[in-house]
């Protein structure tokens, strides 16, 4: 055997277990989806309203830090989280906490407009205790949904 | 355009705010203040640095269902006072300042 047929054989053996291996990764990644789709479609009310109070917690160290765009973008996600929460699940709060949910979107709103101000660099202090006190009124918010839905869960044995 | 429909719903907004049934929050914009009713809608009341006076309704979709202006009706600039005496607790540090006086 010359020298090209052995290189020949180990690449076309190498080749072989690289596809092989990216099979498998493939079919791990596929599976990986399928099970996160399938455990965002079993999430709870409460489960949504966990990764809304995760979002606001967020919200305020940006604010703290000062980065605009992680504030407006993490605002985003939490304005489509609250949504969810009432259209997927209409009947999952009473209607004052329902209201709660609706008023935390509105004012995580404003925060995210005052974050894409043209001069959100030179906010003053009481610009940032605005936006800081606007954080923590939408936190207390999303926290007494949050308790009625757990508590709701617990009651029904989810 | 000022409506009769539209006019109910300032007079509604106005008695319920006076009563206390609506919970009134100032907004990270200055001059601003929101509050949900019946879990689907929010107002938004606003009013800009020139002193024009706005009120608007939305649906959870962000959908603006009703814009109003203080130039359609003085009902707007009197319901965003109570607003934001209600969102302020204005009447409770009045409260305050009185009490502590000697």
């Amino acid at each position: 055997m010359d020298l090209w047929t052995i290189i020949g054989t180990v690449a076309s053996v190498a080749g072989l277990g690289l596809g092989i291996w990216v099979l498998v990764v493939a079919k791990d990644a596929r599976r990986a989806a399928r099970e996160m789709r399938a455990w965002a479609r079993k999430r709870t009310l409460a489960e949504e309203l966990q990764q809304a109070q995760q979002y606001i917690e967020q919200i305020g160290d940006f604010l703290h830090k000062k980065e605009w765009m992680a504030v407006r973008i993490r605002a985003q996600e939490l304005m489509a989280s609250c949504r969810e929460c009432l259209t997927r699940w209409p009947d999952g709060l009473s209607e004052p906490r329902k209201d709660d949910v609706l008023s935390a979107s509105r004012l995580v709103h404003s925060i995210a407009d005052k974050a894409a101000s043209p001069g959100a660099k030179d906010f003053k202090r009481i610009d940032l205790k605005r936006l800081s006190t606007t954080q923590l009124d939408a936190a207390g918010l999303i926290s007494s949904a949050l308790g009625e839905a757990r508590n709701r869960e617990e009651r029904n044995g989810e | 355009m000022l409506t009769d429909k539209d006019l109910e719903l300032l007079k509604f907004l106005t008695n319920e705010t006076q009563m206390g049934k609506f919970k009134w929050q100032p907004t990270a914009i200055e001059n601003q203040f929101t509050a949900s009713l019946r879990g689907k809608y929010s107002v938004v009341m606003n009013k800009t640095q020139s002193g024009l006076v706005s009120l608007k309704l939305i649906d959870t979709n962000d959908q603006e269902l009703v814009a109003l202006t203080m130039l359609d009706s003085e009902l707007v600039e009197q319901l965003y006072e109570f607003v934001r005496r209600k969102a302020l607790d204005v009447d409770k540090v009045i409260d305050e300042i009185i009490k502590d006086q000697p």
